[in-house]
């Protein structure tokens, strides 16, 4: 009896005495809190699906298409708050005969984002309509086939790597400030480009049925503005910079009130712009402005209308003589 | 014996179990927080757009088609069909490869003339047709696309923007485009011109090793890099090109007759703060005939001696600066020839 109660109090020491190692199980305390594994549906896709037309986003976030959309009648996405990104995701809106616009924002926001799919059939592509909205960006948008305007913003807006074609009236209007950027703006019924007191850079403008870029004022350099049927470059207002454009073919009409350059305002600058085969007239100048600028351009195939400057404008001579340039003037202007 | 819980014990105990407050109670609260509010998306909604898993593939609807790993073609076949307007194809950085005997890698159908199509974001290599054949869309988008080894064009495209794509070793040209705008892309080693631009605009690209550079008819090029191209560097086919701030290195090296390292097929041309060297045969010439009025101002040549301008009359040109040392001349329109 007393050696097998020693026996087992031997055992029972030996295995109390081990290295807590030793145990086949491990040890006992707990490594720590058990760790996430696992990403949420809603972390891998934060943003909010647009599913249906019509939609309305009343809050601050980012929106995304998970399909193409349509809708025959009313607007497409509606914006009604600040913040909001909408993402096409690379889909289609839509619209019908009856519908209104593709995506419509009635009231003032700041910080809206619009990007990355295509807008056709509407009568308005994407439309802003108060001209206080602030931090508006439409870019990487595909419009069409739009009754009135492609796209078409009364506030300032950053409109960049666009293209907005075949819409019955203008293919891209931004009023009171704002740029538009390496954008194509073609064939479109009326105007290519409308920018009221914007920038509009390296933008394409042709075959449109009015004027290829109408700027009332604006800054326009850089753009290639081909086959409009009225001016390639219409100006109005005061205080604009056309620089470095390149105007072929257009004013295709031959209307005396157009031209591939036209001015109808006061203290403009028309530098460094080439303009060859328009109709009726190269540079042209209504009688009624005064204060143009207008140096370093060159101009051809349009005869004694190259340049048409009447009343007080600054202008560089012309050179119209074959051969080496001889006139030293750094203003002047080129004609032939 | 049985043992009593006095009763008034009872009830005290009864008593405190009722005062306490509800936040004691381990269930919590019975009232309902509220309609279940969804807790999951729909594995459609995490990824809406439609894979492309298999070649050829022919794409019918309008939307979001993506591909999901690399896709190799078949022989006699396209690799995707782009059969309808509004689609947006993103290669979301595979490959598109094609087999011998294959056709075109992206192929538009003839006369389609399908709207608002983008490719964008991947490799399209080895088809023994176009890398990407789009002519018969419009108002389309190809960004960000690396087209190589293909036997005809690297991509043909009407009414487009082509922008931070890499063209090398197409059959034909490498970027053919009309009514376009081609921004910030690399074209080399293709079997014909680098770009023929048709009433197209070209702004910053490198463009080498091909047959003719740039093809403008007519176009505007500015601030390209066109180098080593067997024929002219920019050969203007068309009026109405302005062609400003390009370099073009070591062109023509095949030395013909009607090519430069900038020629002018036509008049009414605008050349202007280009550097043009070692061209072979001439830096910038103007046509000998049918060529009228063309302008040539502020560039700088070198490298071909008595050729570095061939320039028939006509023309208007800057005078030439030909002295080393401090300039003199304070022309504003010179040209430098050295």
């Amino acid at each position: 009896m007393k050696t097998r109660n020693s026996i087992l109090i031997a055992l029972l020491s030996a295995f109390s005495l081990q290295p807590s190692a030793l145990p086949a199980q491990g040890s006992l305390t707990p490594p720590g809190p058990p760790a996430p594994t696992m990403k949420s549906l809603d972390q891998v896709e934060p943003r909010t699906p647009i599913s249906a037309l019509p939609f309305t986003i009343t809050a601050s976030g980012s929106y995304y298409l998970g399909t193409n959309l349509s809708a025959a009648t009313g607007n497409g996405i509606t914006i009604s708050n600040n913040n909001v990104t909408v993402d096409l995701n690379g889909f289609a809106l839509a619209g019908g005969p009856s519908s209104a616009n593709g995506i419509y924002m009635p009231a003032s926001q700041i910080n809206v984002t619009v990007r990355n799919g295509s807008i056709s059939g509407w009568q308005n592509g994407v439309v802003v309509v108060p001209n206080t909205s602030r931090g508006i960006v439409l870019e990487r948008l595909a419009v069409s086939s739009c009754g009135q305007y492609g796209i078409f913003s009364s506030s300032p807006a950053l409109v960049r790597n666009c293209l907005s074609i075949s819409n019955q009236y203008a293919g891209i209007y931004v009023f009171g400030g704002g740029q538009i950027t390496d954008c194509d703006a073609s064939y479109n019924g009326n105007n290519g480009i409308i920018a009221a007191d914007g920038i509009v850079r390296n933008c394409s403008a042709a075959n449109n049925g009015h004027y290829g870029i109408y700027a009332t004022p604006g800054t326009v350099s850089g753009c290639w503005i081909r086959n409009n049927i009225n001016s390639g470059i219409y100006l109005i207002s005061a205080g604009s910079e056309i620089i470095g454009n390149t105007c072929v073919g257009n004013n295709s009409s031959g209307s005396t009130a157009d031209a591939g350059i036209y001015v109808s305002g006061y203290n403009n600058r028309i530098e460094d712009n080439q303009v060859s085969g328009s109709g009726y007239a190269g540079i042209s100048v209504t009688n009624t402005v005064n204060g143009n600028i207008i140096v370093k351009n060159s101009v051809s195939n349009d005869g004694p209308n190259n340049y048409l400057t009447p009343g007080n404008q600054i202008v560089g001579p012309l050179i119209t003589t074959y051969g080496i340039i001889t006139n030293s003037n750094p203003w002047a202007n080129f004609s032939f | 014996m049985k043992t009593r819980v006095p009763v008034v014990l009872a009830a005290v105990l009864l008593s405190a179990f009722l005062l306490q407050p509800s936040a004691l109670r381990a269930q919590g609260s019975l009232t309902p927080p509220g309609p279940p509010a969804p807790l999951m998306k729909t594995l459609d909604q995490i990824e809406a757009r439609t894979p492309v898993s298999l070649l050829p593939y022919t794409i019918t609807n309008p939307g979001s088609y993506y591909l999901t790993t690399n896709l190799t073609g078949v022989s006699g076949a396209n690799g995707i069909t782009i059969a309808s307007g509004d689609v947006t194809l993103d290669l979301n950085g595979f490959r598109l490869l094609g087999v011998p005997g294959s056709l075109d890698g992206i192929f538009v159908p003839t006369n389609a003339l399908y709207l608002n199509l983008t490719v964008r974001n991947g490799t399209v290599r080895g088809w023994g047709g176009s890398g990407v054949e789009a002519f018969d869309g419009e108002n389309t988008i190809f960004e960000r696309l690396i087209v190589s080894d293909v036997g005809g064009f690297g991509i043909d495209a009407y009414g487009s923007v082509i922008r931070d794509c890499q063209v090398d070793g197409s059959g034909n040209t490498g970027i053919a485009a009309n009514v376009s705008e081609i921004r910030h892309c690399v074209v080399e080693n293709c079997g014909f011109d680098g770009i023929d631009a048709f009433d197209s605009q070209v702004s910053d690209c490198a463009v080498e090793f091909n047959l003719y550079g740039i093809f403008a008819s007519p176009g505007k090029v500015s601030d390209c890099v066109i180098e080593t191209n067997t024929f002219s560097g920019i050969y203007a086919g068309a009026s109405g090109c302005q062609l400003t701030g390009n370099t073009c290195l070591g062109n023509n090296h095949n030395a013909g007759a009607s090519d430069a390292g900038i020629y002018l097929a036509t008049g009414n041309n605008r050349v202007e703060d280009n550097h043009v060297i070692g061209s072979g045969r001439a830096g910038i010439q103007v046509a000998a005939a049918g060529a009228s009025n063309n302008l040539i101002i502020r560039n700088s040549v070198t490298g071909d001696g008595a050729n570095n301008y061939v320039i028939p009359a006509s023309q208007i040109i800057g005078p030439l600066i030909t002295t080393t040392g401090f300039i003199t001349n304070s022309n504003p329109w010179a040209n430098f020839s050295f």
